[in-house]
């Protein structure tokens, strides 16, 4: 049979019935009429006995938003949005497809049946979160390790103030050797006991190769080992930190911290502690703040058993006991805050400064001056005439009822040159001039002629404040002044 | 942004400025300064903060320009009712300080500062510093001085 159908109807073996020719569109191909594709009425070049043609589809045949996820491959997953994350199993997500869910505005993605976040740790490249990645406050203690925050990172990091806390400076006495004479101690520690207490070498020093250790001498007697009264100021925070351990027997290693009054008179014991009743070394640390009412003066560090029933052969050791000051910014917790040992103090916001003795040498509560307000002025004015400019400060209120004080000056011109003089100000005309000193009496008292004078003021008006600046011009031209002034108010710095 | 307030004639001469002014509270308490933008920004009247006898009105500028604002005549744009300062016009020379420049400038500092706070006193000057001009009324770079070695008595 001819491609080409002839102009004859006739029946094809599907039953179908052949157009005639001049009925064709004469664009389209002939087909075998024996081919389903043969009854697809098609354009030039895209229906072949195949279907379609690749590669002649292109976007702009899509009707727009008829795309669904379903047709695609189930290797190839569009994103989808959606407001509510999908039941799974479901056609349109299997594993490893991703979703945005527009409530949380996150990505999540199907891991073995259940939606997860679409980004965990893993997912970050290491090294790649900076501290400004990381929200304020965002890590706290839990998140931190235990231990892992070393001497070289801590923010207090400071002056250690206690002497040889690593204990290294003593004579090697190995460990089972007693030491009984007090000076083989430093100067610095001071011991009770000391017959019991030991020094000497140990696998368990942190730096160096020596430690504190004691040893009990039985149930009624146990060493301590305090170091010297360490002066310390009001409302600072201290902090002891240190390494601490016990021996095979039940103890308990404690670190306390006492405060004393300016005389040594005992305030309070264990204003802060750290205890370790196990055998491995473990850092510990405790922070006291010095009340600000001036009752503490010094505190000082001690060392012992804090177990009341020691055995006879009970041992606890000691190193790196730290007692530093904590840096941090002074805050105005309450109505005063002490700034430093010089007397500075600020009371609710006021600033006073004391000396030595006690005595106020400036008072930030009263006798001070504040500039309020300050701006400059101009007034020309013309020949043979007086006029001000009047500076009206609305902002400082209008109940004012004291006329504050102010300070100004003014001059002739605006160059870094031009003289300033003190609020009043003014040229001459001559150097001398003659009046009479009586009325029609004789000219002939010497007076000074002034062409011009300039001066400034400060009143209250309808309860509010003025600055005022007023050019008197006995010149025979126009002349103009100018002004900088400041507004003071009495109060507290 | 902390600006200063300009008050001029019916000339545009400038007749009077205004750096800053302290806000109290009920208390008395100081808070702050005065926003003179941000009242301007929110359509608050200037006589809100000052009044000048002769003066035709005032606009903020953001620079600090002391006495030597008074060399300058003010150039004023934009719709009756919403005018701002375009420029300061120097009154002998004709030098313009021009509004758009000085924005460009402080801007281009702020992005240069990359999320630091951005020192703009050489741009605009300050409250209690204003900017040195020479008598063409262009900015002029202060001259730092080294103090003369003294013996000193320590306090």
């Amino acid at each position: 049979m001819s491609n080409v159908p002839q102009n004859k109807t006739s029946r094809s073996s599907h039953g179908l019935r052949n157009r005639p020719s001049h009925q064709l569109d004469s664009k389209l191909k002939a087909h075998s009429f024996d081919d389903e594709a043969a009854n697809q009425w098609a354009k030039d070049g895209v229906v072949d006995p195949g279907g379609i043609k690749p590669g002649t589809v292109d976007g702009d045949a899509l009707v727009p938003g008829t795309v669904s996820a379903t047709p695609f491959a189930s290797t190839v997953r569009p994103v989808i949005i959606v407001t509510a994350l999908p039941t799974l199993p479901h056609v349109d997500h299997p594993e490893f497809s991703y979703v945005v869910l527009t409530t949380d505005e996150r990505l999540y993605k199907n891991i073995g049946g259940t939606w997860v976040k679409g980004v965990n740790g893993a997912d970050i490249v290491a090294d790649t979160i900076t501290a400004g990645q990381i929200a304020v406050g965002a890590i706290g203690a839990d998140e931190i390790a235990a231990g892992a925050v070393t001497v070289a990172k801590r923010a207090w990091k400071g002056v250690n103030l206690l002497d040889d806390s690593s204990f290294e400076k003593q004579p090697v006495c190995g460990f089972d050797t007693y030491n009984t004479a007090t000076t083989d101690f430093a100067p610095y520690w001071n011991s009770s006991n000391v017959s019991t207490a030991q020094y000497g070498l140990s696998a368990n020093a942190k730096t160096g190769s020596r430690l504190l250790v004691l040893r009990g001498n039985g149930v009624t007697t146990f060493p301590s080992f305090g170091g010297n009264f360490v002066p310390v100021q009001p409302g600072r925070t201290y902090r002891i930190a240190g390494w601490s351990y016990r021996g095979a027997t039940a103890a308990t290693a404690r670190v306390r911290l006492d405060a004393f009054s300016e005389t040594f008179a005992t305030v309070a014991t264990a204003v802060a502690i750290f205890d370790n009743a196990t055998t491995t070394p473990t850092y510990g640390y405790a922070t006291y703040t010095v009340p600000t009412d001036g009752s503490v003066s010094y505190v000082k560090v001690l060392m012992f058993n804090a177990l009341t029933t020691p055995a006879i052969t009970t041992t606890i050791a000691f190193e790196d006991i730290e007692l530093m000051e904590v840096t941090n910014a002074l805050k105005n917790t309450g109505a005063t805050t002490v700034i430093d040992d010089a007397g500075v103090t600020i009371t609710n916001g006021a600033l006073t400064v004391t000396n030595a003795g006690a005595t106020v040498i400036i008072d930030g509560t009263s006798n001070m001056f504040k500039i309020a307000a300050t701006g400059t002025t101009s007034r020309t004015q013309a020949a043979g005439s007086q006029g001000s400019t009047v500076v009206t400060l609305s902002a400082l209120g209008n109940t004012n009822t004291v006329t504050p004080g102010y300070l100004a000056w003014i001059a002739i011109g605006t160059s870094s040159a031009d003289a300033r003089s003190i609020s009043l100000t003014g040229y001459l005309l001559n150097a001398t001039r003659y009046v009479a000193a009586t009325s029609g009496g004789a000219v002939t008292t010497q007076v000074v002629g002034w062409r011009g004078v300039f001066s400034d003021y400060t009143i209250i008006s309808a309860g509010e404040i003025q600055y005022g600046l007023t050019n008197t011009n006995a010149d025979t031209g126009s002349t103009t002044c100018y002004s900088r002034y400041y507004i003071l108010i009495e109060g507290a710095l | 942004m902390l600006c200063s307030l300009i008050a001029y004639d019916a000339d545009g001469n400038v007749v009077a400025t205004l750096d800053h002014v302290v806000a109290k509270d009920a208390d008395g308490k100081v808070v702050g300064l005065v926003d003179f933008e941000s009242h301007e920004l929110s359509g608050g009247e200037h006589t809100d903060i000052w009044k000048v006898s002769n003066a035709s009105g005032s606009k903020v500028w953001p620079e600090w320009l002391g006495s030597r604002a008074h060399d300058f005549k003010v150039e004023l744009q934009g719709p009756a009712g919403g005018k701002h300062i375009e420029a300061l016009v120097h009154k002998t020379s004709g030098n313009r300080r021009e509004l758009s420049v000085l924005k460009d400038s402080i801007a281009q500092r702020i992005r240069d500062a990359d999320g630091k706070p951005a020192d703009i006193r050489d741009i605009v000057g300050g409250p209690d510093r204003p900017l040195l001009l020479d008598d063409n009324g262009l900015a002029v770079a202060a001259v730092a001085s080294e103090p003369t070695a003294l013996p000193i008595l320590p306090l």
